[in-house]
């Protein structure tokens, strides 16, 4: 899924892959993380080119929000055939000691794919 | 006297060198002043460049790819710069990341013409100044240090911008 986020708040966002949750019906729902991805590209032999451009499309695993900033990316998961949730956790502040912030995104669906 | 004159011209020096907003465009943020990683490449027409022979002058460090849709909408408004500053002392370094000579010379001939970049072809240079994704562009001042950072693509040639540019020439 692509993702674009900006920090409309006043404070520092921090994006943090490992404090998000993919989930449906209780159970976590895995993403590929930039590590998932080295270890195809070493067995594939990919050029250091391709993987450098890839790495830049996808959503950073650990990145600050400066307020207004935007950051997007690509986040990878298997195939959903069913709607799905997010939740996102959001440190705040310089040193992330501000209140944590909360969202949840229900109903996300691959386009296609949902079984109704 | 003499002290004096030693105290004007450290304070001149100072403040050409250093800081000079105080107030800065909206996506502009200063940077703990960190020593610029080495930045050493070939343009696209084969010519060798080294950010380090640039001391002495502000430098507009610059990382794109034809594939990123700001960067897109940017490299007009950093070719109009470039043609403004062309003779002035800030000056450019455009890198493009990780694309083919293909790529970049088919897009930037529809775009932006004037733009000879240098050509980080496997990538590593741009991972190595740690962007905070593309397009991303840094500051380095006279002394080859790190003083700001644009948060994404800014319309250069307009506005606070422009402004922000003025300081450096």
């Amino acid at each position: 899924m692509t993702l674009i986020l900006k920090n409309k708040s006043d404070d520092i966002l921090w994006f943090e892959l490992d404090n998000w949750l993919f989930h449906k019906n209780g159970k976590t729902i895995p993403h590929y993380k930039q590590s998932y991805w080295n270890k195809q590209w070493d067995e594939m032999k990919l050029k250091q080119a391709y993987r450098s451009t890839f790495s830049w499309t996808l959503f950073p695993e650990t990145r600050d929000a400066r307020p207004g900033e935007s950051v997007s990316g690509n986040i990878t998961l298997p195939m959903q055939t069913h709607p799905f949730s997010l939740t996102l956790n959001f440190a705040r502040g310089e040193n992330k000691k501000g209140k944590m912030k909360t969202v949840k995104l229900n109903d996300i669906y691959c386009k296609g794919a949902v079984q109704k | 006297m003499k002290n004096m004159i030693v105290s004007l011209l450290i304070l001149l020096f100072s403040a050409n060198t250093f800081v000079f907003a105080e107030t800065l465009p909206n996506g502009i943020i200063r940077i703990d002043a960190r020593e610029a990683p080495a930045l050493m490449l070939n343009d696209m027409n084969g010519n060798p460049f080294d950010l380090s022979r640039l001391n002495g002058h502000w430098v507009f460090v610059h990382f794109w790819a034809s594939w990123c849709a700001p960067c897109r909408k940017e490299m007009p408004t950093i070719q109009a710069t470039l043609r403004e500053y062309k003779d002035s002392r800030l000056k450019f370094a455009i890198v493009n990341t990780a694309e083919t000579e293909d790529a970049v010379f088919s897009f930037l001939g529809s775009i932006a013409s004037d733009i000879v970049p240098l050509m980080d072809t496997d990538g590593l240079v741009t991972e190595r100044w740690q962007p905070r994704g593309l397009p991303s562009t840094f500051f380095v001042d006279p002394k080859g240090m790190l003083r700001y950072q644009a948060l994404g693509g800014r319309a250069w040639n307009k506005g606070d911008y422009k402004k922000f540019l003025n300081q450096f020439k």
